[in-house]
C-alpha cells in the first residue's frame, strides 16, 4: 500500500511552501515507517434498512440524528464499516514525539492519509460490489450523528476481537487511527 | 453444588462448556443487543442454552456475564444485577451436576498509557463483577488482550474472593496479542495471579497447538484451552466441525493440558465429542519446566546467559539525576532510559532513593512511566515492603526486586509482596552481623535467604543472589572471595546471581581497567545478571566477548555483526580553533536566525560562539527570542508549514541549552507553564507539539500528559504558583472535560491565565468556557505565553 504525500502534506497545513531536500527525506522516513508499523485491518458487515431508513434489520440497532437519516435517504441497505492501522503506530508516534517531534507530526500524518486510504479502498470494493449504488461514508460525530453509537459499531463488527479496537469511556476508540463509518446502498431502479 | 474445584480438577480431565454468543444468536438474538442483556430479559433462553451444554457433558457451565461489566453497561446497578442473575441462572442450569464458572470478559476500554482506563477503574470494574457474581465455584477471566487489564481482573478476583482463578489470553498466530503481549510475557507474569492459565477465541485449535507448547514452557500452574471452531467465513460460518474439533484437541491432551473447553462458533455437539475423545484418555502428568525469566508486558529476558542490568536511574552519587527526581523531571530520566536500553541494557535497575521524595509514591509512578518508555523489564530496587509493593502493583510484567537480605525483618516483609505479584528477587548476603568476610558465611546467608524464599513459594530460579563486590582498595582479598562464593553458590542451587560491579575498583586511579576485568572474572565464576552502566563501551564489549568465548554467542554471530565496522578508538585530538573561525561573528545574528529557521545544527555552535562575547541573557533576548519570532511570524502567514516550525524550535531548543549552561540554573527560564490534555482524552500530539514549541522559547512546561483529571490540573498550577496553563482536547464529548477543568481552575487560582486548543475548539466556545484565550497552534500559544509573561521572567532575573 502506498501513502498519498499529497494527503499527508494537507494534513500537515502544506499550502505550496518550498520543501527543502531535508523535509522531503524526512517524509520518505515517516512513510516508511508509518507503513512498517502499521498493521491495516477492515471489517464490514452488510444490513438490509427497515423502512424508517435508519433502523439496521436484524440487529436491534437505530441511527439516532438527522443526519444520518438525511445521509441514508433512498437506501434499502447500509454497510457498516471499520479500519484501524493497529496500536504499534500509536506507539511509533508516541515515540517519536519525544525523540524527534517533526518526524512526529509527519509519521502522524502520513498515518492519516494511510487510514483513509485503507478506507477508501474497502469502499470502492464495497461500491463495486453494489453496482456503484452507494454513499460516500458517514461516521459517528459528524453532524448530529451521536459518537455514543460507536459502541454499536463495537458490538455489530466485533471490532474488539477481529481489529483489536479499544473504545473509551467518551467512545473515542483506540488505537488512534481507527475509523468506522456507514456506507448506504441505494434502492435499485425498478 | 459448591464443590472443590481445585481438587476436582486435580486428577482428571475438565470440559468446560462453548460458544454461548453464536448459540443465543442462532435463537435469534439481534446482533446489537448484548447477550447478557437476556439474563434479565430473556431468562428462558439463557438457561437453555446451559442446559444443552451440560446435556453434552460440560463439567463446568461458564456464566452469560462476559460483558457484565460497568464500562459496558454503566448504568448503576446495572452490571452487578446482570453478573448475578446470570451466575444463579447457570447455577440453577447446573442444577448439582456441574461447576459454574463466573465468566468475566474484558471491558472493551484499553488501559493507560495508549487507552484512557486505569489500574484502578479497571480493578474496581472488576471487583463489582467478582462481589456479584460471588456464588460461582470457580472465576474465569478471559479473551483478555491487554496484560495490563487481565492483571486487575486477576487482582480483583484474588483479593475479593477465595474461589480458584483462571485466566486466559487471546493471541494472533504469531502468539502476540493486540497490545503486543507476548505467550511468555502472559505465562511468565500471570502465573502469580491464577490457578490456570489458557488460551481461548481468536484462532481454532490447530492454529493454537504451537502457542499452547509455548505457554506450557512457562507456566507455573496448569493450562486449559478454549479454541474457536476454526475461522468463520464471510456469513459467520464456523470451518470445524465437532468430530475435527475434538480429534484436533487429543493433540492438548497428549501435551499435559487438562481442562478443555469451546469458544466462539463451538456447540454442544464440539463439546460432546471432546467428551468421547477424553473418555479414552488419562491425563499426562505435567511436571513444572525450570524457568528463569522476567518480563515486561512485550518482552521477555530468559536469564540463560549474562544479561545486562543497567545501573544509570539510580541517585545515588548522580547529581543530576537526584535533580530530576526532586523537580519530576522525566525528560531527563526518560533519555537515562532509552539510551541505557540502546547501548545494550536487558533490564533496568529502578531507584529514587533521595531524602525528601516518598518512594511509595515516587517508585510506582517511574514504574508506569518507565514501561511506557521501553519494553525492557525493570528491577525495583527498594527495600522498603510498602513502596516496593506498590510499584509491583502498578508493574505490567515479572519484576526483579532488589533486594532482601538475611535479616528476619526485611525476609518477613518483602518476601510476601515478591510472592504476591510473582516477581523474581535479589538475595543480598548481608545480614544484621553486617558484611560477611568469608565464603561460607555468604554461602550461609545465600542459603537462609534461598529457603525462606522457598518456605514462602518463591522458586530458586527466582531467586538472584548477590553476594557483594567489595573495594578492592580497601580489602584487597575480598575480591577473589566475592568471586569464589559466586561459583560455590551457583554449584550448590539453582539459583541465578547478580553482581554491582563499579564499587570493586572504588577509590582506585582509571577504575574503568579494573572493572572490565573484575566483570571477565565474574562471569566466569558464575554472574548471570551484572549491574553495571552500559553506556560504558568496555562494560558490554566484556559481555560480548564472554558471549563469544563461553560459547553462548553460538557461531559468535552476534559479535560479528555488532562489531563488524568496529574501529579502534583513536587517541583523542585537542580541536584546534581552526573550525570555529570559520563562522563569522559579524553576521551571527543572521545566520543564527538563518540556521533556527531552517533547522540546522549549527545553530548550537553559533550560540557557543556568540557567548564567548555576549552574556547569555543577551543571546537569548537579542538573538534567539527574535529568531524564534520570526519563524512564528513565517508559520502564521503560511511562509513555513507544521514540521519545519517544529525544527525550527527543536534547534532553538539546543541553542537554549547552550545559553543555560553558561547561566545559573533557572535564570534563563521564562516562566513555568502547565500543560495537559483533558480527562477522557487520549489524542496528544497537538499539546505535545505547543511543548515543543513553548520550551524552546525557554517556558519550563510541566507536562501533565493526556486523559488528565481537573483535580490534578489545579493541583499541578496550584503546588507550583503557575501563571499559565494551556489544555487540549480533540473531541466533541471531551471539551465538556475541558470546561470543568478551567472552571475549577479558575476558583483554585484565579491569577493563572488559562490558554486552550484543539480541533473542535473555537474562540467563541473558548469565552464561553471562561478560557483567557484560544489558540489555534504553538505558534499562537507562544505568542500568547510571551504575553502573560511579558515584564516577568527575564526582567525581573535582570534586576537581580
Amino acid at each position: 500500500m502506498k501513502i498519498s504525500r499529497a494527503e499527508t502534506l494537507r494534513y500537515l497545513g502544506f499550502r505550496g511552501q518550498e520543501l527543502t531536500a531535508a523535509d522531503e527525506q524526512d517524509l520518505d522516513r515517516a512513510e516508511e515507517l508509518c507503513l512498517s508499523a502499521a498493521r491495516p485491518v477492515t471489517v464490514w458487515r452488510r444490513f438490509c434498512l427497515e423502512p424508517d431508513g435508519v433502523t439496521l434489520s436484524g440487529s436491534g440497532v437505530t441511527f439516532r440524528g438527522n443526519a444520518i437519516l438525511r445521509h441514508l435517504a433512498g437506501c434499502d441497505a447500509a454497510y457498516l464499516v471499520a479500519g484501524t492501522l493497529g496500536l504499534d503506530v500509536d506507539k511509533l508516534v508516541a515515540r517519536l514525539m519525544r525523540e524527534d517531534p517533526a518526524l512526529a507530526v509527519m509519521t502522524d500524518a502520513a498515518a492519516v492519509s494511510l487510514i483513509e486510504r485503507v478506507m477508501d479502498e474497502l469502499s470502492d470494493e464495497i461500491s463495486r460490489k453494489e453496482g456503484g449504488r452507494v454513499t460516500r461514508r458517514f461516521s459517528c460525530g459528524y453532524a448530529d450523528f451521536p459518537l455514543e453509537q460507536q459502541t454499536d459499531f463495537m458490538r455489530l463488527l466485533d471490532m474488539g476481537r477481529k481489529l483489536g479496537v479499544y473504545i473509551g469511556a467518551d467512545h473515542i476508540m483506540i488505537p488512534q487511527k481507527t475509523v468506522t463509518a456507514v456506507i448506504g446502498v441505494r434502492k435499485a431502479e425498478m | 453444588m459448591k464443590k472443590d474445584f481445585l481438587k476436582y480438577a486435580k486428577q482428571r480431565f475438565v470440559l468446560l462448556d462453548g460458544g454461548f454468543g453464536t448459540e443465543l444468536q442462532k435463537q435469534g438474538l439481534p446482533a446489537g443487543v448484548p447477550p447478557e442483556a437476556l439474563n434479565l430479559d430473556a431468562p428462558d433462553k439463557v438457561l437453555a442454552v446451559h442446559r444443552a451444554y451440560l446435556e453434552s457433558g460440560a463439567d463446568v457451565i461458564l456464566s452469560n456475564t462476559f460483558g457484565a461489566n460497568r464500562r459496558k453497561h454503566p448504568a448503576s446497578g446495572e452490571a452487578a444485577s446482570l453478573t448475578a442473575a446470570g451466575v444463579r441462572l447457570a447455577r440453577e442450569a447446573a442444577g448439582g451436576k456441574a461447576f459454574v464458572a463466573l465468566d468475566i470478559g474484558p471491558t472493551g476500554a484499553l488501559t493507560e498509557p495508549l487507552g484512557d482506563l486505569s489500574f484502578e477503574e479497571a480493578y474496581d470494574v472488576f471487583r463489582e463483577q467478582v462481589l456479584a457474581g460471588r456464588d460461582a465455584d470457580v472465576i474465569l477471566i478471559e479473551t483478555m488482550s491487554d496484560l495490563t487489564e487481565l492483571k486487575a481482573a486477576a487482582l480483583a478476583a484474588r483479593e475479593n474472593s477465595s474461589l480458584p482463578v483462571m485466566c486466559s489470553m487471546t493471541f494472533d498466530e504469531s502468539g502476540r496479542t493486540f497490545t503486543g503481549c507476548s505467550v511468555e510475557c502472559f505465562g511468565l507474569t500471570a502465573s502469580a495471579y491464577a490457578d490456570f492459565l489458557g488460551i481461548n477465541c481468536s484462532l481454532g485449535p490447530d492454529k493454537i497447538l504451537p502457542l499452547m507448547k509455548r505457554l506450557l514452557a512457562v507456566s507455573r500452574v496448569p493450562v486449559f484451552v478454549k479454541a474457536n471452531a476454526g475461522l468463520p467465513d464471510s456469513e459467520m460460518n464456523y470451518s470445524v466441525g465437532a468430530e475435527g474439533f475434538a480429534a484436533m484437541y487429543s493433540d492438548y491432551a497428549d501435551i499435559g493440558v487438562s481442562v478443555m473447553g469451546g469458544c466462539c462458533g463451538t456447540t454442544p455437539a464440539h463439546i460432546a465429542a471432546v467428551k468421547g475423545m477424553l473418555s479414552a484418555k488419562k491425563p499426562v502428568e505435567r511436571i513444572i519446566p525450570y524457568v528463569s525469566a522476567v518480563c515486561s508486558a512485550t518482552k521477555a529476558v530468559f536469564i540463560d546467559g549474562v544479561k545486562v542490568v543497567g545501573e544509570r536511574i539510580n541517585p545515588t552519587g548522580k547529581k543530576a539525576m537526584k535533580e530530576a527526581l526532586l523537580a519530576g523531571d522525566l525528560d531527563y530520566i526518560a533519555a537515562r532510559t532509552v539510551e541505557q536500553v540502546e547501548a545494550g541494557a536487558d533490564i533496568l535497575d529502578v531507584n529514587c532513593g533521595v531524602p525528601g521524595i516518598d518512594e511509595g509514591e515516587m517508585l510506582p509512578r517511574m514504574v508506569r512511566f518507565l514501561s511506557s518508555l521501553t519494553d525492557a523489564p525493570l528491577q525495583i530496587d527498594c527495600g522498603k515492603a510498602d513502596a516496593v509493593e506498590r510499584a509491583l502493583r502498578a508493574y505490567t510484567g515479572k519484576a526483579i526486586v532488589n533486594s532482601v537480605n538475611a535479616e528476619d525483618g526485611s525476609l518477613d516483609s518483602l518476601l510476601p509482596v515478591v510472592k504476591k505479584y510473582g516477581a523474581a528477587v535479589v538475595a543480598l548476603t548481608v545480614s544484621e552481623r553486617g558484611v560477611p568476610r568469608t565464603v561460607e558465611e555468604r554461602l550461609e546467608l545465600a542459603r537462609k535467604i534461598i529457603l525462606a524464599a522457598k518456605a514462602h513459594g518463591i522458586p530458586e530460579q527466582d531467586v538472584f543472589v548477590d553476594c557483594l563486590t567489595l573495594t578492592a582498595g580497601a580489602e584487597q582479598e575480598q575480591a577473589m572471595r566475592t568471586l569464589s562464593a559466586l561459583t560455590a553458590i551457583k554449584r550448590e542451587f539453582e539459583v541465578k546471581t547478580t553482581l554491582g560491579v563499579s564499587n570493586v575498583s572504588f577509590g582506585l586511579p582509571a577504575r574503568k581497567i579494573v572493572n572490565t576485568s573484575f566483570l571477565t572474572m565474574a562471569m566466569y565464576a558464575g554472574l548471570d545478571l551484572p549491574i553495571l552502566n552500559p553506556n560504558i563501551p568496555e562494560n558490554m564489549q566484556a559481555v560480548d566477548a564472554f558471549n563469544v568465548l563461553s560459547g553462548r554467542d553460538v557461531g559468535c554471530a552476534r559479535y560479528a555483526e555488532k562489531y563488524a565496522g568496529y574501529v579502534e578508538a583513536a587517541p583523542a585530538v585537542k580541536p584546534t580553533s581552526s573550525g570555529a573561525e570559520e563562522l563569522s561573528s559579524q553576521s551571527s545574528e543572521g545566520e543564527l536566525a538563518h540556521c533556527i529557521r531552517k533547522g540546522l545544527d549549527r545553530a548550537a555552535e553559533i550560540t557557543r560562539e556568540l557567548l564567548k562575547t555576549h552574556d547569555g541573557l543577551e543571546v537569548i533576548d537579542d538573538y534567539l527570542i527574535p529568531a524564534l519570532n520570526a519563524v512564528g511570524e513565517d508559520y502564521a502567514s503560511g511562509k513555513i508549514f507544521l514540521p519545519q516550525l517544529i525544527s525550527s524550535a527543536e534547534t532553538a531548543k539546543k541553542c537554549f541549552d547552550a545559553v543555560r549552561a553558561t547561566l545559573p540554573a533557572g535564570s534563563a527560564e521564562k516562566g513555568v507553564i502547565v500543560l495537559a490534555t483533558v480527562k477522557g482524552d487520549v489524542h496528544d500530539i497537538g499539546k505535545n507539539i505547543v511543548k515543543t514549541v513553548l520550551e524552546n522559547y525557554g517556558y519550563r512546561i510541566i507536562d501533565l500528559g493526556k486523559n488528565v483529571p481537573c483535580e490534578e490540573v489545579v493541583r499541578a498550577c496550584r503546588e507550583n504558583g503557575v501563571k499559565l496553563c494551556g489544555l487540549s482536547a480533540l473531541m466533541t464529548t471531551t471539551v465538556d472535560n475541558m470546561r470543568l477543568t478551567v472552571e475549577a481552575l479558575k476558583e483554585a487560582c484565579p491569577d493563572c491565565k488559562v490558554m486552550v486548543g484543539g480541533a473542535v475548539l473555537t474562540a467563541d466556545y473558548a469565552e464561553k468556557i471562561g478560557a483567557d484565550r484560544y489558540c489555534r497552534d504553538a505558534a499562537e500559544s507562544a505568542r500568547y505565553a510571551g504575553e502573560v509573561f511579558a515584564n516577568r521572567g527575564l526582567e525581573r532575573e535582570r534586576k537581580k
